[in-house]
């Protein structure tokens, strides 16, 4: 990664060639972020870019604490909380409903899996998400999303629930 | 400490839920206590990894469209300095081609007339063209140097003097100016055929005296003197005082050497 920081200097000068350098080595990264919250490709194409352009306008506020990739990992992920939590979805009350794994194939591979996030329900995928992956804790999803930590356990439950079922009979498939 | 021995079974491990566990399925239950656990199993990590380290290429256009929102320094300096040498490019030949143009087609000087004079008949003034919106009727007065001429008087005496023929004609000294240091200049002219030596009188414009003819302290405050007597004279109405042989004048004239040749055969001669 500190090839990569090399060019914050460049960049917040406002140098092309800088910026360019960084964008090529985060905007793959925080693409697949966003794709985790949104199904939609436009949808996360249009977050990832602004994750980017909010980091250029505030790299000159970076401070070297932390690795740039974790810093504008944190941007991603609050530019999605804002739009999902204008989402009625992710405050949708408990879901029962089995959720259906006959469209899901027999690799076991990072595209697999994305789409088995992609299928989940709004809430779900975003708690999981946030809990799983981000490593937010119950009280701070609660906080960002504007639900009780009850729900954000339950939810994470479901999620989890459904992804280890889907595991299981990909491996059931495999042997 | 709750009522119900359900209840107080889950206290411990239920204060987090929001009702109790008697309205709440055990399924639930189940599902809200297994991320107490929150044991990940082998394949969810791996998924969880695989997941957080997931790239997508972004689409062709995605880099055009954060550069347009960020307005970067160094395009804005290359893009000023790219439009200066263009600008420069094109603006300084039809600049040079502008002046040039102009030097060509330059009117003459304009001349303002500050004084006008009487142009005499023995100066030259410029001719000069009606095109000029300031020009006056009267020209202005620009005389032309003269050759110089040699003229030496030999004496300042009567009028009876007779000039000898010679075949240069000199005209007298006239007064320059009336200072103790006097600075005389031989007004020199050659006429041929005359015979009288016109006598001394002060200018009316001082003319530049030649460094070879200079006057003598002594004799240019005799003379000055005299053109001061004289000149009272001429205002008081009296006339110049005759005759002129009442006045002597010595001079010492520097000449160059050929001329004083000339002058000393010529003297010689008379």
């Amino acid at each position: 990664m500190d090839r990569i920081e090399r060019h914050i200097p460049g960049a917040i000068q406002g140098d092309a060639k800088a910026q360019k350098a960084l964008y090529d080595a985060l905007s793959p990264y925080i693409l697949g972020l966003c794709h985790r919250y949104f199904p939609q490709e436009d949808e996360a194409e249009d977050h990832m870019i602004q994750t980017m352009i909010t980091f250029f306008q505030k790299l000159h506020t970076y401070r070297g604490d932390a690795p740039v990739k974790y810093w504008v990992r944190r941007m991603a992920v609050n530019q999605c909380l804002m739009t999902l939590r204008k989402h009625s979805a992710i405050h949708q009350p408990f879901m029962n409903e089995e959720l259906g794994l006959d469209s899901l194939n027999q690799e076991h591979d990072t595209a697999h899996l994305l789409k088995l996030v992609q299928s989940l329900p709004t809430g779900f995928r975003t708690v999981f998400n946030l809990y799983a992956i981000e490593g937010f804790s119950h009280a701070e999803i609660a906080e960002s999303l504007g639900i009780s930590e009850g729900t954000s356990k339950s939810q994470l439950s479901r999620a989890r629930q459904w992804l280890q079922k889907a595991l299981v009979k990909s491996e059931s498939d495999q042997g | 400490m709750p009522k119900h021995p359900v209840d107080r079974a889950f206290q411990g491990r239920l204060s987090e839920y929001e009702k109790s566990p008697r309205e709440t399925s055990w399924e639930r239950i189940q599902e809200i206590q297994l991320p107490a656990d929150n044991r990940w199993t082998v394949p969810e990590l791996n998924a969880i990894r695989a997941l957080d380290e997931l790239q997508i290429q972004p689409k062709s256009d995605s880099w055009k469209r954060v550069q347009a929102a960020l307005p970067t320094t160094k395009r804005l300096v290359g893009a000023w300095f790219k439009w200066s040498a263009a600008a420069a490019i094109l603006l300084i030949p039809f600049a040079g081609w502008w002046v040039f143009t102009l030097e060509k087609e330059a009117p003459a000087p304009e001349v303002h007339t500050v004084a006008s004079l009487p142009v005499p008949a023995t100066s030259t003034a410029p001719s000069k063209s009606n095109s000029e919106v300031n020009r006056t009727s009267t020209n202005a007065l620009r005389i032309e140097p003269q050759a110089p001429e040699i003229s030496i008087a030999t004496a300042v005496g009567s009028r009876e003097q007779k000039a000898a023929k010679w075949p240069l004609e000199f005209l007298p000294i006239r007064l320059e100016r009336l200072e103790d240091d006097l600075v005389f200049e031989a007004i020199p002219k050659a006429f041929a055929g005359i015979n009288e030596i016109e006598p001394a009188l002060p200018l009316e414009q001082p003319r530049p005296s030649p460094p070879w003819l200079q006057a003598t302290s002594p004799w240019s405050r005799s003379l000055t003197a005299y053109v001061a007597t004289q000149r009272q004279r001429i205002k008081n109405g009296s006339g110049l005082q005759a005759p002129w042989n009442a006045y002597s004048v010595s001079m010492e004239v520097k000449v160059p050497q050929a001329l004083h040749s000339f002058l000393s055969n010529t003297l010689a001669a008379h």
